[in-house]
C-alpha cells in the first residue's frame, strides 16, 4: 500500500526523473532540491553589476578590483560576505523561517523604529546605522522579515483571506514597515512595500482593488496635470456615459452601474486630496520633482540634472555602446549616484542597446523562473513568500528602471543585484536565497511522503 | 471560472505586467538611444570634449644692450582637494597636522592653528571641497610644497591641486616703467607692452581634448592640433643706464624743488633712438610712482624752449641780420586788446640783436621781431611751424597714446587773433608734447634732419631676426645748414653767457634752451611754473639730445635753467662721460684685448655641444650638472662645476644677470643688482653658508 501510495504521490506531485533518482537513493539530499537556474542568474547580475560599479566610479588611482577603499572593492566583499551568508541559508534548517517569521519581523521592525532616533541623517533620511566603520539600513532587511511573516500569517490554519479581518490584518503587517520607512523619512523604500498588494492580489484579493489602485495613480496624475475642475467634468461626463451604456444597452448591469459610481466618487475626492497633498504636504523638492517628470517645468541643475545626465549617457551609448570603462558621461561623476540608483545608466551608456535588452531580458526571465518557482510550491507558506520575492524584485526593477529612463519620478530605490550597496545587496541576497532555500525543501516533503 | 483558472489569470496578469514593463523599457530606452540619439549624443560631447587653449608665452622685451626688461615667468596657485578620491582616512588623518605645520612655517601667513581649522572644515564640507592654498608662488616653493606630508604621496593620493600661470615680470623694477609698459589681462595695457601687443602675444594654440577619468584631458588626436606661436621678443632703444641715470637725476630734481612732477627724454641724435624716457610724480613723503607716460601724452604750451622755432623761421627766410635790433622798452608789450606780453626780468633789456633775445630768452623782443617781420604773412610762420618742424601734428610714433598737439594756423583756426602771432613766437597758444620738442631740437641737432623718435629696434623670434624697424625721417631738411650754422651759436650761448649760464661744462658745450612758462589751469594762469630745459651735447658733434619738463615747483626757484636746466646737465654729463666716450673708443679698447684664456659659463648641455663642434676636447666630465664654467685653452677646455653647491652661495661671477638671478634665486637668496652686463662682483662671497632671506648684491659690468 505504501509503495502505491508513493507512486500516486509521484505521478501527482509530477517530479522530474533526476530527483526522484536523487531522492530514491536518498544520498546527500541537501545539495539536491536547489534551482540552479537563479542561483546560476544570480551570480550573473551580481557579476555585471561589479562590473558596472567599477566601471562607474572608475579612477586609474584604483584600478585594482580588490581596492577596498573604493566602491566596486566593497562590493565586491559584499558579494562575498552574500555568498557566505547564502552557504549558511542552504545549509540551515527550512522550519526556522516558518518558525522565527513573526520574531524576525517584531526584532527588524524594533530596528527600524530604533534607527529613526539614533541614526545621523544621510541624504535628509533617518534610515542608516552607524557600526564602526559599517553603515547599514535596517529596512532592506525589512523587507525579507515582512515577507517571511505575511507568509506565515496567511499560511495559518483557518486563515481564510475572504475574511476582512484577515485582510485587515495582512494590510497591517505591510502597513507597519511602510509606517515605519515613512517615518525615517526614506519615501522610496516604503513605497516598495505597496508590492505586497500582487501577492495579496495572487492570494485572492478581489481585481477591483487593483483596478481602483490603477485608477487612483491614473487620476492623481492627471490631477496634478489638468486643473481640477477640468478634470472633475470629464470624469462626470465619463461616468455617465458608461452608465447610461451599461443602463439602457447591456440591460441594467447594476454591478458595473454601482462600481463605477463608486469610481467616480472616488475620483471626486482623489482630485481634491492630491491637489491638497501636492500644495501642501509635499515639499519643494519632491513637488519639484514631479513637476520635472510630467515635463511641467524644466530644472536641469535641480531634481532634473539626474535624468538629464542619466538620460545623455543612454542616449549616447548607441546600438552597442561605447565599451567597457568607454563610458565618458560615467567618468567624470556627471550622473551622480551612479554606482547606486543610477547604475542602469552605466549598462546603457557602455553596453549600448544591446546591454540594455540583456539587463532587462534577465530580470523578466529571473522573475519569470521565480513565478514559475511560486507556482510549484505545495506549500502555501512558502507559495506566499515566493509571490513576495517576486513583487519585491519586480517593484525595484520597475521603478528604478523607470526613474533611469525618465519614465517615472526620481525615487531613490536600488536596482536588485547591481546597484552599488551592501544593505540592499545582502538584503535582496537573503530574500533570494530563503526562498532557494524553501524552494528545495519540495525535495523534503517529498522524501517525508516516501517514508 | 474555477478557482485554479481564476488563479491562473492571476498569475498572468502579474506577470504579463512585468513583460509589458520590459516591453516599456526596452523601447524607451531604443527611443532614446536612436530617435533622439544624436541630440544626446552631442550633449555628451559637448560635455566631455573641448577645444583647450595652450597659451603662447609672451614675447620678451630687451633694452638696448640686450638686457631683459620684461618678461614672463610662470608662477603657480596651489591647493588641496580635500575629497580627493585618493586621500584615505588614514593618511588623513596621519598628515594633516604635519601639512598645516609645513604649510604655516613656509608661508608664513596663517598660524598652523588656522591651516588645521581651514583643512578640517573643507574635508568636511561637501560643497566647497576645494581649498586654495595659496597664489603666485615660484617654481622652488612650489618642488618643496610637493615634498609636504600628504602631498608627497602623489597626484591622486596627495589631493594637491597646481594652476600654473605666467606673470609678466620686470627685472628692472619700476625702471622705464611706464615706457616698458603694464600687460594686464584685462585689456588695460600700457606703454610698449600695449603698443606692441600683438607682437608680443603670439596666438595660443588649440587642441581637442577630452575629459577622461578623473577629471584629466587627454589629446584625441594630433591632426586638430592649432600649434601655440609664441610671441616674439622686442628690442627696445631704451639703454637701462641711460634710463637709470635719467631717473636718478629726474628723481632729485623733484625732490629739491619739491615738484609736482617732471619728464626726461633722451634722443640719439642720429637715429632719433629714445634712450631714456622718465615720467615722474612726486608725492608726499618723497615717495615716487611712474603713473602716467607725461613725455608722450601731456601736451601743453611749451613756453620759452619754442623760441627755437620763432629764431630758425626768421633766419631761415632771412628776415633779421646779426646786427639788427628791436628795443624792449619796459619789458613790456601790448599785442591786442588786453593782452600784454611781459619779460622775466621788469625793466627791459634795452636794445637786443636777435642772438641776444634769445640767449636772454625776451619775450617782447623775440615777439617783436616776429611780428615785424612776419606782419600780414602769418601762415608763413605757422606753415613752418607745422609742416617743417612737424610740431602741428601727431608725429606717428609706434607708441600708443601720442597726444594731439596744436599749433595754430592764420587760414584755418577761427581763433587766430591779432595776439596769436606773439604769443605763438614765445611758445603760448599752442600745445606741444615733450617728446616733440625733443625731436624738434634733435632735428636742429642732426643738421637739419629730424628723425621720427624710435622706440624699437627690431623684433627676434628665439634669436632670429623677424622685423627691423629703421629709423625714420619725418623732415629731410627741417631748416638750412647755414640756419643751423648761425643758430648754433645762439644755442651755445645760451649756455655759456645767456640764461643757463649754470649749466657751462668745462668738458664739453652744451647748446639748449630754457623754458619756464605759467601754466594755465582752465582759462586763467596761475601762479604754477613749468620748468623746461631743451638741448644737445656735445654741440660741436651733437651725439643725444635731451628734454627736462618739471612741472609746478614750489621750493622758490622756477626758472628753467634753475631747475630742469640742472637735471639736463646732471644726465649729459653722465652720458658724455660713459657713453660719448665709450662709444669712439670702444672697439679699439676690445681690440687691444687678446685672452689666452677664455672662461665661459653657461649650461653643461650647451657648451658640451659647441666645444665639441668647434673641435675643442672637454676634459673634466661632471654629471647632473646644469651651469658650469668652462675655460678654454687654445685646445682644450676645462669644465669645471661652480655653481653646484647646496647649502652654499654659488659663485655667479661671469654670468648673465638672467643665468645668475635664476641661480641665486632658487637658492632662495634676494638679489639686488647695479649696472648691466656680467657679475663682475658678488657682495656675499662663494661657498658663504646660506640662510633665509639672505640678500646678495651683484655689481655687473
Amino acid at each position: 500500500m505504501k509503495k502505491t501510495d508513493a507512486e500516486t504521490s509521484l505521478e501527482r506531485w509530477n517530479y522530474t526523473t533526476k530527483n526522484y533518482a536523487a531522492l530514491t537513493q536518498n544520498k546527500d539530499i541537501s545539495t539536491e532540491g536547489y534551482d540552479w537556474t537563479i542561483i546560476i542568474t544570480y551570480l550573473l547580475m551580481v557579476s555585471a553589476g561589479l562590473t558596472c560599479i567599477y566601471s562607474a566610479i572608475y579612477t586609474p588611482a584604483h584600478s585594482n578590483l580588490f581596492d577596498f577603499q573604493v566602491s566596486h572593492g566593497k562590493q565586491f566583499m559584499y558579494i562575498c560576505i552574500a555568498l557566505g551568508l547564502g552557504f549558511i541559508i542552504m545549509l540551515s534548517d527550512y522550519e526556522i523561517y516558518p518558525t522565527f517569521a513573526y520574531i524576525l519581523y517584531a526584532v527588524v521592525m524594533l530596528l527600524c523604529i530604533a534607527v529613526i532616533f539614533v541614526s545621523a541623517e544621510v541624504k535628509g533620511a533617518h534610515s542608516w546605522f552607524q557600526v564602526g566603520g559599517f553603515r547599514f539600513q535596517p529596512s532592506e532587511f525589512g523587507k525579507f522579515a515582512t515577507a517571511l511573516c505575511l507568509a506565515k500569517f496567511l499560511s495559518g490554519y483557518d486563515i481564510k483571506f475572504k475574511n476582512i479581518r484577515t485582510r485587515l490584518i495582512a494590510f497591517g503587517i505591510i502597513g507597519l514597515p511602510m509606517a515605519v520607512t515613512l517615518l525615517q523619512n526614506d519615501t522610496g523604500s516604503a513605497m516598495v512595500y505597496l508590492s505586497f498588494i500582487l501577492v495579496l492580489y495572487r492570494e485572492g484579493l478581489p481585481g477591483w482593488v487593483l483596478v481602483l489602485g490603477v485608477v487612483a495613480a491614473v487620476v492623481a496624475v492627471l490631477a496634478l496635470l489638468i486643473k481640477p475642475l477640468y478634470l472633475l467634468i470629464t470624469l462626470s461626463f465619463l461616468a455617465t456615459v458608461i452608465i447610461i451604456m451599461f443602463f439602457f444597452i447591456f440591460r441594467r448591469q447594476l454591478t458595473i452601474i454601482y462600481f463605477t459610481i463608486g469610481i467616480w466618487l472616488v475620483s471626486i475626492v482623489m482630485v481634491y486630496s492630491v491637489d491638497f497633498v501636492f500644495n501642501h504636504v509635499m515639499q519643494e523638492h519632491q513637488r519639484t520633482r514631479i513637476n520635472v517628470l510630467l515635463g511641467k517645468e524644466i530644472d536641469l541643475k535641480g531634481a532634473g540634472y539626474n535624468v538629464h545626465q542619466s538620460k545623455i549617457a543612454i542616449g549616447s551609448g548607441g546600438v552597442l555602446g561605447k565599451g567597457w570603462l568607454q563610458g565618458t558621461q560615467t567618468k567624470f561623476n556627471f550622473v551622480p549616484e551612479q554606482s547606486t540608483d543610477f547604475i542602469f545608466c552605466t549598462v546603457g551608456e557602455e553596453y549600448g542597446l544591446w546591454g540594455t535588452f540583456l539587463v532587462v531580458g534577465g530580470f523578466v526571465f529571473l522573475l519569470w523562473r521565480l513565478v514559475v518557482m511560486a507556482e510549484r510550491q505545495r506549500n502555501k507558506f512558502n507559495r506566499i513568500y515566493a509571490y513576495s520575492v517576486v513583487s519585491i524584485l519586480f517593484f525595484h526593477f520597475f521603478i528604478n528602471i523607470g526613474m533611469t529612463i525618465g519614465l517615472l519620478p526620481v525615487i531613490g530605490i536600488p536596482l536588485p543585484f547591481f546597484s552599488y550597496g551592501g544593505s540592499s545587496l545582502l538584503g535582496f541576497s537573503i530574500l533570494l536565497f530563503i526562498l532557494i532555500k524553501l524552494d528545495s525543501n519540495r525535495v523534503h516533503e517529498l522524501a517525508g511522503v516516501m517514508d | 471560472m474555477t478557482p485554479k483558472s481564476s488563479i491562473l489569470v492571476r498569475v498572468y496578469a502579474c506577470f504579463f505586467l512585468v513583460v509589458g514593463f520590459a516591453v516599456v523599457v526596452i523601447f524607451y530606452a531604443g527611443r532614446i538611444q536612436f530617435t533622439e540619439g544624436d541630440h544626446w549624443k552631442a550633449l555628451s560631447d559637448s560635455l566631455t570634449t573641448d577645444y583647450r587653449t595652450i597659451p603662447a608665452i609672451r614675447g620678451n622685451i630687451y633694452a638696448s644692450d640686450g638686457s631683459l626688461v620684461a618678461t614672463s615667468m610662470p608662477v603657480y596657485d596651489i591647493g588641496i582637494d580635500t575629497h580627493a578620491e585618493g586621500i584615505s582616512k588614514e593618511s588623513w588623518e596621519k598628515n594633516k597636522d604635519s601639512l598645516s605645520i609645513m604649510l604655516s612655517s613656509s608661508f608664513s601667513d596663517k598660524s598652523k592653528k588656522e591651516y588645521m581649522r581651514l583643512l578640517q572644515l573643507a574635508r568636511k564640507s561637501s560643497n566647497h571641497r576645494f581649498m586654495l592654498l595659496q597664489r603666485k608662488i615660484s617654481y622652488e616653493q612650489l618642488k618643496q610644497v610637493k615634498r609636504f606630508p600628504l602631498f608627497r604621496l602623489g597626484k591622486n593620493k596627495g589631493g594637491l591641486v597646481v594652476q600654473e600661470h605666467d606673470i609678466r615680470e620686470n627685472p628692472y623694477g619700476n625702471l622705464a616703467f611706464r615706457t616698458i609698459g603694464l600687460h594686464r589681462d584685462n585689456g588695460y595695457s600700457v606703454g610698449l607692452e600695449a603698443s606692441f601687443d600683438s607682437i608680443l602675444r603670439g596666438r595660443p594654440g588649440k587642441r581637442l581634448m577630452q575629459r577622461i577619468a578623473g577629471g584629466y584631458w587627454m589629446p584625441i588626436s594630433d591632426d586638430n592640433d592649432v600649434e601655440p606661436k609664441n610671441g616674439y621678443d622686442l628690442f627696445t632703444t631704451i639703454d637701462m643706464n641711460m634710463q637709470d641715470h635719467a631717473e636718478a637725476a629726474l628723481r632729485k630734481a623733484l625732490d629739491s624743488n619739491r615738484a609736482e612732477k617732471g619728464c626726461v627724454i633722451l634722443m640719439e641724435t642720429k637715429s632719433g633712438d629714445i634712450k631714456a624716457i622718465a615720467n615722474l610724480k612726486r608725492h608726499s613723503h618723497g615717495v615716487f610712482s611712474e603713473e602716467e607716460n607725461y613725455a608722450i601724452k601731456e601736451k601743453t604750451e611749451p613756453g620759452s624752449t619754442i623760441k627755437l622755432a620763432s629764431v630758425l623761421c626768421l633766419v631761415e627766410d632771412g628776415l633779421v641780420n646779426d646786427y639788427e635790433t628791436v628795443g624792449t622798452g619796459n619789458g613790456t608789450l601790448t599785442v591786442a586788446d588786453n593782452v600784454t606780453i611781459k619779460d622775466a626780468e621788469p625793466g627791459g633789456h634795452g636794445n637786443l640783436t636777435l642772438r641776444q633775445a634769445f640767449e636772454h630768452s625776451s619775450n617782447v623782443a623775440i615777439a617783436k621781431f616776429v611780428m615785424s617781420k612776419y606782419n600780414g604773412r602769418a601762415s608763413v610762420f605757422a606753415n613752418h611751424l607745422i609742416n617743417d618742424f612737424n610740431l602741428g601734428k601727431k608725429m606717428g610714433i609706434s607708441f600708443i597714446g601720442e597726444a594731439q598737439p596744436k599749433v595754430k594756423h592764420p587760414r584755418k583756426d577761427r581763433d587766430w587773433s591779432d595776439a596769436t602771432l606773439p604769443e605763438m613766437s614765445i611758445g603760448y597758444e599752442m600745445e606741444v608734447t615733450p617728446l616733440q620738442i625733443a625731436a624738434f631740437y634733435n632735428g636742429v641737432a642732426n643738421g637739419g634732419r629730424m628723425m621720427k623718435p624710435r622706440f624699437v629696434t627690431h623684433i627676434e623670434q628665439s634669436g632670429k631676426l623677424v622685423k627691423e624697424y629703421p629709423p625714420e625721417v619725418l623732415s629731410e631738411k627741417m631748416v638750412s645748414q647755414q640756419t643751423i650754422d648761425r643758430v648754433l651759436p645762439m644755442l651755445t650761448g645760451v649756455v655759456e653767457h645767456g640764461t643757463a649760464t649754470n649749466l657751462k661744462s668745462k668738458s664739453y658745450t652744451i647748446a639748449g634752451k630754457t623754458g619756464t612758462a605759467r601754466i594755465l589751469v582752465g582759462k586763467r594762469y596761475v601762479e604754477q611754473y613749468k620748468s623746461s630745459f631743451a638741448g644737445f651735447f656735445p654741440a660741436s658733434n651733437p651725439q643725444y639730445t635731451c628734454v627736462v619738463m618739471i612741472f609746478n615747483p614750489t621750493a622758490g626757484k622756477y626758472y628753467g635753467a634753475l631747475v630742469a636746466g640742472p637735471v639736463f646737465k646732471e644726465i649729459a654729463d653722465k652720458v658724455y662721460a660713459t657713453c660719448v666716450n665709450r662709444q669712439s673708443n670702444s672697439i679699439s679698447d676690445s681690440m687691444k684685448v687678446v685672452h689666452s684664456v677664455l672662461n665661459v659659463y653657461g649650461y653643461y648641455a650647451d657648451l658640451k655641444l659647441i666645444v665639441k663642434n668647434i673641435g675643442i676636447r672637454m676634459t673634466g666630465v661632471l654629471q647632473n650638472s646644469d651651469m658650469v664654467s668652462i675655460s678654454i685653452n687654445k685646445n682644450n677646455a676645462q669644465a669645471k662645476n661652480e655653481f653646484q653647491t647646496d647649502k652654499t652661495v654659488p659663485g655667479v661671477c661671469g654670468l648673465g644677470i638672467r643665468d645668475a638671478v635664476f641661480l641665486l634665486e632658487n637658492k632662495g637668496l634676494r638679489v639686488k643688482y647695479t649696472g648691466s652686463g656680467k657679475v663682475s662682483t658678488q657682495s656675499v662671497p662663494k661657498g658663504t653658508n646660506l640662510y633665509k632671506g639672505m640678500e646678495i648684491y651683484l655689481s655687473l659690468s
